[in-house]
């Protein structure tokens, strides 16, 4: 009975001293958490205050770069650097910022880059992504490759800012390996960048014999008007792989072309729906009698979506008559797409 | 004599028992504990490094489906549609299905949203009761409202599914209020992990809150003891959550927020109606997935996402927790075969017997423990040392349990910022030990009682959702 008496004591005094020390911890965190967020948010307010001065001075450092110490604090330079750049483009901001990037981010981004601590790779794909000079392509493209994707990310939009071709493939291989919203991520940074970019995206597309590949990169070539001849792209409105060829007519549909009215005529005839769709909204280049006539009777398709496509694509060619009289007595579907688009456009 | 003799030997070893239950209890707890705030701290620093700023701007994102059963939900809806439209994530389509509401609920959307009828546009792949009408509104084109005839909110959540269009939906309770900038953070599984199928959330309870801009302040909260002790049983619950997240074997995300790959959840036949369909669906998506062998993920993150109402009134917060002790044993019962099946690895050893005996006999168990208390106080052979004991590793350690998840919690994310909300709760924490926990009790007791009454067609419940896992066609992996 003793050793149970024992037990419970222990238990108690143990629990007493846990909830001692919890109770001691939570006001001292309570009493000094709010001091260290007031000299963060103080430090960032003050470099913020010195970037402010240059740019709007014009060009007049109020600061040294070389003394100040404020710049020295890595992370937090990282954080107000980076709510610049969303903000600022141009002359002043980009001398400040490559002056900054020169003396204090690059070097610590090199040593973080080599880091075991993903964190610490984090922060220096990130400042490479803001500013880099030429030799660091070999860091960007190593930390490309990197385990961890917050980290490959950044590295692949600094690859991307820097037009490096190994870059733009190595971008272009995440995109495919990683599917669902990593893949909208690349994606997004391929669809806005330079022109150079989508040069070379367009010899990739051209020379590759990856099927997936290609389909990424028509993927990319799909979201854009890119005002460049697309040679190939009659070669794609006939592949033999259905993705292709919706994915090409979706280009189609940003980059109208001569001599591709027969293709769009061809793929309305395509057995899958989506096809339908895409080769609908490419017909609003072709605005025929016959295109409007095969309009009003894709109204009347048992599939929504090409109803649907068929409806919009009248109003925006603006045959809206041809919407208003679509009877509910005569066609029930025809006249619900019809109402459908002239209230919700 | 002999037979008293013997009766007082078997209480004294009924006493050991006991202390041996809940003490492997608590030392399960005490370990979730520490694995979840692992979780919440790693969570923490990853914050810190994650900026979906660009990612959340680009025109490349797929769009996202809220879905919002609603039945009899007047008071709340129109403000939960608005919360969801002025979130900042650009592409998201929001679908109320309206599961046969006898109040003035759907009037209240047309007067707010300017609803007009639509032909029904999709194709209906889970089968529900009968579809009445489809509106769009002519102010915000993204809502659609679907009325159909009653059935459970799993079949309205089924009617949502088959309207939704989008990759991916989240499955929203009509009173849930969204965090805009927590949010955000849900799309972080699917960029690092293709595989996942599910991700839940945090949710706390939005009573005595106020929500300007779509952002949470509980600067006054809370004023009433009820609301202060269901929001620390949902700190509990969801600090154990982060635990077994740890492990990736989370039984249950919260059917008030909740994320799903649209098309797993077709092919694994939809949500079932039972009274906890949201842990329903979560454990058949463990059974299918680990059947097949295929790879998935089911996330359970920290970060504070949603803030739901929580019952006001005792009556009302017993007949909601005697529903969700029943739907528990509901589900441990759909999926028995899951128990110590080699095919289910850890989920089997672990955390299905977990579930069972440390969750859904626990207040059998605890029952149990009062009667020999009393019965030994009857015969005069009450052990002080054991029921001191027992008492201290049950009242005491659900005390301690509370204040170490608000340390960590004000460690963390700082949901309860004000020093006088942290005193509350704590004061909260102390309180619910005496009347609370034995009315707690009560309800799950009640929950055993109305399990047993409909087991019958719990027993062809479980047949029906058997079938459904024989035909998902997800594929398999050899």
């Amino acid at each position: 009975m003793n050793a149970i008496h024992e037990v419970l004591f222990f238990i108690l005094f143990a629990e007493s001293i846990y909830l001692l020390f919890l109770g001691l911890a939570l006001i001292l965190w309570k009493s000094f958490i709010p001091f260290f967020r007031q000299r963060s948010l103080a430090l960032k307010e003050k470099i913020s205050h010195l970037i402010d001065d240059f740019i709007e001075n014009n060009k007049k450092c109020s600061f040294s770069l070389e003394t100040d110490t404020l710049f020295s604090d890595f992370p937090i330079l990282l954080i107000v650097m980076e709510s610049f750049e969303r903000r600022f483009q141009g002359s002043p901001w980009e001398e400040i910022k490559q002056a900054i990037a020169t003396q204090y981010l690059l070097p610590q981004a090199r040593r973080f880059s080599k880091s075991i601590f993903w964190r610490k790779r984090n922060m220096a794909a990130r400042a490479f992504s803001l500013c880099k000079e030429e030799n660091d392509e070999t860091i960007i493209l190593s930390l490309v490759d990197d385990s961890s994707f917050l980290v490959r990310a950044k590295a692949c939009s600094a690859a991307i800012h820097s037009e490096s071709q190994k870059g733009i493939l190595q971008t272009l291989k995440h995109m495919i390996q990683e599917p669902g919203y990593a893949r909208c991520y690349y994606t997004d940074i391929l669809v806005q960048a330079s022109e150079p970019v989508f040069l070379e995206i367009l010899k990739i597309a051209e020379g590759t014999k990856d099927p997936q590949m290609r389909l990424a990169c028509c993927e990319i070539l799909s979201k854009k008007t890119i005002g460049l001849p697309l040679p190939f792209l009659h070669k794609w409105l006939v592949a033999k792989d259905p993705q292709v060829r919706l994915l090409a007519l979706k280009i189609l549909a940003r980059n109208p072309h001569e001599n591709t009215e027969s293709f769009v005529i061809k793929a309305l005839g395509d057995p899958d729906v989506n096809i339908q769709i895409a080769a609908l909204s490419c017909l609003e280049y072709f605005p025929s009698s016959t295109a409007t006539k095969k309009l009003e009777k894709y109204l009347s398709n048992p599939v929504w979506g090409v109803r649907l496509q068929a409806a919009i694509l009248l109003k925006k060619i603006g045959k809206t008559t041809i919407l208003k009289r679509q009877s509910k007595t005569k066609d029930v579907k025809a006249y619900e797409a019809a109402q459908y688009v002239l209230t919700f456009g | 004599m002999m037979k008293m003799d013997w009766f007082k030997s078997f209480l004294f070893s009924l006493d050991s028992f006991f202390l041996w239950y809940f003490g492997a209890i608590n030392v399960v707890y005490m370990v979730l504990l520490i694995l979840g705030s692992y979780k919440i701290f790693s969570r923490q620093r990853e914050l810190n490094a994650e900026d979906f700023t660009p990612l959340l701007n680009s025109s490349s994102l797929p769009p996202i489906c809220f879905i919002i059963p609603m039945y009899n939900e007047a008071d709340h809806v129109v403000s939960t549609v608005t919360s969801i439209l002025h979130l900042t994530y650009r592409y998201k389509q929001i679908i109320v299905v309206n599961d046969g509401s006898i109040d003035h609920s759907v009037g209240e959307l047309k007067k707010a949203f300017d609803l007009v009828v639509i032909p029904k546009f999709y194709q209906e792949s889970l089968p529900t009761q009968r579809v009445n009408v489809v509106y769009r509104s002519r102010l915000h084109p993204e809502l659609v409202v679907i009325d159909k005839e009653h059935g459970r909110k799993s079949d309205a959540l089924n009617a949502g599914i088959n309207a939704c269009e989008a990759q991916y939906f989240i499955g929203i309770d009509s009173d849930t209020l969204i965090d805009d900038i927590a949010f955000k953070a849900y799309i972080r599984p699917f960029l690092f992990s293709p595989e996942t199928i599910a991700v839940g959330g945090t949710i706390s309870i939005s009573n005595d809150c106020y929500s300007p801009f779509n952002r949470i302040s509980t600067e006054e909260f809370p004023k009433t003891f009820l609301t202060g002790i269901q929001s620390l049983e949902y700190l509990r619950a969801f600090f154990i959550r982060q635990g077994w997240d740890f492990g990736k074997n989370n039984f249950i995300l919260s059917g008030a927020f909740c994320i799903f790959r649209k098309d797993v959840i077709v092919k694994a036949g939809g949500f079932y109606p039972s009274n906890g369909e949201d842990m329903e669906i979560i454990m058949r998506l463990h059974r299918i997935m680990k059947k097949k062998k295929l790879p998935y993920k089911i996330f359970y993150l920290p970060d504070p996402v949603a803030w739901t109402k929580a019952p006001s009134k005792l009556s009302d917060l017993g007949k909601q927790r005697t529903r969700w002790h029943r739907g528990l044993l509901e589900c441990l019962f759909f999926h028995k075969s899951m128990c110590f099946n080699p095919t289910y690895g850890v989920t089997a050893f672990l955390t299905y017997p977990f579930w069972l005996l440390g969750e859904a006999m626990e207040p059998i168990m605890e029952v149990f423990g009062f009667a020999v208390i009393l019965l030994s106080v009857f015969l005069g052979i009450l052990n002080f040392s054991f029921f001191l004991l027992l008492v201290n590793i049950t009242l005491v350690f659900t005390f301690i349990f509370s204040v170490t998840c608000l340390f960590i919690e004000e460690l963390s994310f700082q949901r309860y910022p004000s020093s006088k909300t942290l005193c509350g709760l704590l004061y909260y924490s102390l309180l619910e030990n005496f009347g609370y926990r034995q009315l707690y009790l009560w309800w799950r007791i009640r929950g055993f009682g109305r399990f047993f009454q409909t087991l019958l067609q719990t027993k062809k419940g479980s047949a029906h959702i058997k079938d459904r896992i024989k035909n998902c066609d997800l594929g398999e992996r050899n």
